[in-house]
């Protein structure tokens, strides 16, 4: 069963713009973890998109590696964030989510030291659908996405206006299920505004690919789901908005982040 | 896809590449082909020399220290870096990639610093071509090297003091990449050694090697032959692949790196992916990067340049440690026996030649390459006893 196919199609079928909101595992405990990502489930969320924390998240804001940070200084590690993705998976079961894709977001030194073949071995079986490295760009990737192809993980790769049509296309080689498309040349954060280009690097994008597109770094407000949906994005991922906000305070930012991508 | 920037290593070992985000790719590209363009312009290479003969002060001279020798029992050479202009073998790399920022028309020198050595050569340079510099530095590097941080406002340059993770130059790197990728349009990243993604350690090599180049010519002139031995500290390595790349194919040449004993990426890490490279890393087993500590700052990393590694691998560079304590008897060693102030870093190659007392015949010849001077080390020494 490949999710992110199910779930785009009905996307498309009903007409909107996918909510996809992120947190990292472990953050602060693996307990409180499971306890946010049930509140972003209570809001039926369109997909999760799920950390595995590393020591040096380059490609991070402040507020996403302070998460991190959280994480590590618990003690957790990729074999219990991968023991949490199974719980999560299990619980989403339970709660008749069975469509919902699990994406996982993470560094290359952490799949390296477990072993690449394991890591997305143990990432499927405990019912994951996709795999982002953000530090392997296409040059570094051909061992990972051989992994990818052998236990059936999607491989996504991050897009920006520096992803000429040349790059696109080899991109398309290695990559299924979406494109991560960043929003802005810079890290993942809290921006007020979307940058004005981004509606012709959308429009660019879609003239050049099939994959479907789905917008991260700076995504906050529910104004910016509708204008990512007017540009013609598939879905949008919201990671240090919520990530910054504590547990007991989600149900209001997931609720008006919600019903900007409203289920009919 | 074609593997960029790799250093081989036999049984399919590889090191480098561009372990960076797609963000990344494209900027890298750029300064990579910027650098072979820079490479071929006499223009810019007739600028470079006479910017190292006339500001940097080059050719630095190789200096046999007698004193020292007659206490080792072998012909002790220094090779004296310490001399040049900015006090510190970084001003070579920092002149080189100044001019191909200029080059490259860019409008911001960024860069990281640890013992904050490289961000004032960085500093300098900016002066020089009149290029505003930004200097990221960890909370406690600042902390422990106002000396330096004084000189680089003094050149005018920004300092932003990195308050996240271990506060030191790992934390100062990540936050440099960080603001690169969102300004990489305007901005040069002045990388300081021979690590980071590719083309960074072919880059720093490049304008480090002439280290190794003079080294040769003038122990040869001196001796009439080749050294036995050439040690240089390795902290991310520039310094040690500035004298040893000259010297590669005479296997008659031992090379030798000097770590600082808890930051000996090389001895006590395992191969990992680091700030853009493969290489040798300080990491739990995780893979989650583990904290350095020297009381050399520049020594305080918890990776090395991955051509370091590929040596080791192929053994052709030796790689030991010194302690904390070994390298400041060797400072005071240095200052009272020959009148020079090593920088901390520095005074763990002359501990180790210290260490090859009685081991070597009377007439071998050993260099150190004695990368920087101490005058910033001066409170931490002070503040050691």
């Amino acid at each position: 069963m490949d999710r992110y196919k199910i779930t785009f199609a009905r996307l498309q079928k009903e007409k909107r713009i996918g909510f996809c909101p992120f947190a990292v595992l472990g953050d602060p405990t693996p307990q409180q973890c499971l306890a946010r990502i049930k509140k972003y489930l209570d809001v039926k969320p369109d997909f999760l998109e799920l950390g595995i924390p590393f020591s040096d998240p380059i490609a991070d804001g402040p507020i996403i590696q302070a998460a991190d940070e959280r994480a590590l200084k618990n003690g957790m590690t990729p074999k219990k964030a991968i023991a949490l993705v199974r719980k999560i998976r299990s619980v989403m079961v339970r709660q008749a989510h069975h469509d919902v894709p699990i994406g996982i977001l993470t560094y290359s030194n952490i799949v390296f030291q477990y072993g690449i073949e394991k890591f997305y071995r143990d990432l499927k079986n405990a019912g994951a659908d996709s795999i982002l490295i953000a530090d392997i760009p296409l040059e570094e990737v051909a061992l990972f996405a051989q992994a990818a192809k052998k236990y059936k993980l999607h491989q996504i790769f991050l897009v920006s206006e520096y992803t000429d049509v040349k790059r696109l296309k080899q991109i398309e080689k290695f990559g299924s299920g979406f494109l991560y498309v960043v929003s802005v040349l810079g890290v993942t954060g809290i921006r007020q505004k979307l940058p004005p280009q981004l509606h012709k690097l959308i429009a660019h994008l879609k003239k050049h690919t099939k994959l479907p597109l789905v917008v991260g770094f700076g995504i906050s407000q529910p104004q910016h789901l509708k204008q990512l949906k007017t540009a013609g994005a598939n879905a949008a991922i919201v990671g240090s908005a919520l990530v910054k906000t504590p547990t007991k305070n989600l149900s209001k930012i997931l609720k008006r982040l919600s019903c900007a991508a409203p289920k009919p | 896809m074609k593997k960029v920037g790799y250093y081989y290593a036999p049984f399919g070992r590889v090191f480098g590449g561009m372990f960076v985000s797609e963000l990344l790719v494209k900027p890298l590209q750029e300064v990579n082909a910027a650098f072979e363009d820079f490479k071929r312009n006499k223009k810019m290479q007739k600028e470079l020399n006479v910017l190292l003969k006339d500001y940097v002060g080059r050719p630095t001279p190789l200096y046999e220290a007698k004193n020292l020798s007659k206490k080792f029992g072998y012909r002790l050479f220094l090779k004296r870096e310490d001399l040049i202009h900015g006090g510190a073998h970084k001003t070579n790399n920092t002149v080189g990639q100044g001019l191909l920022a200029k080059f490259m028309g860019k409008k911001e020198l960024i860069a990281e610093t640890g013992a904050g050595q490289h961000g004032f050569a960085v500093a300098l340079v900016g002066a020089l071509l009149k290029i505003p510099v930004k200097i990221f530095m960890g909370a406690k590097d600042v902390e422990r090297q106002r000396m330096n941080v004084m000189r680089m406002k003094l050149c005018g340059a920004e300092i932003i003091s990195v308050k996240s993770g271990s506060q030191t130059l790992k934390d100062a790197i990540n936050e440099a990449l960080r603001y690169y990728v969102a300004n990489s349009k305007t901005s040069y990243y002045l990388f300081g050694t021979v690590a980071g993604p590719h083309p960074f350690p072919a880059i720093v090599r490049y304008f480090q090697k002439i280290i190794g180049e003079e080294t040769r010519r003038q122990i040869r002139e001196k001796i009439g032959r080749l050294p036995d031995k050439i040690l240089a500290c390795v902290g991310g390595g520039s310094n040690a692949i500035g004298i040893f790349s000259a010297f590669l194919r005479d296997q008659q040449v031992k090379l030798i790196g000097v770590e600082a004993a808890n930051g000996a990426s090389l001895q006590k890490g395992k191969i990992g992916s680091l700030h853009g490279s493969l290489s040798y890393v300080l990491q739990d087993k995780n893979g989650q990067i583990l904290e350095s500590e020297s009381i050399a700052a520049g020594l305080d990393y918890p990776g090395v340049g991955p051509e370091h590694s590929a040596l080791k691998e192929i053994g052709r560079v030796k790689y030991v440690s010194i302690t904390d304590r070994e390298a400041l008897e060797a400072f005071h060693l240095l200052c009272e026996e020959e009148g020079i102030i090593p920088a901390l870093e520095s005074a763990h190659a002359i501990a180790y030649a210290k260490k090859l007392t009685g081991k070597l015949r009377k007439n071998a010849a050993v260099i150190v390459n004695l990368s920087g001077r101490g005058d910033k080390d001066l409170e931490t020494v002070y503040g050691s006893i």
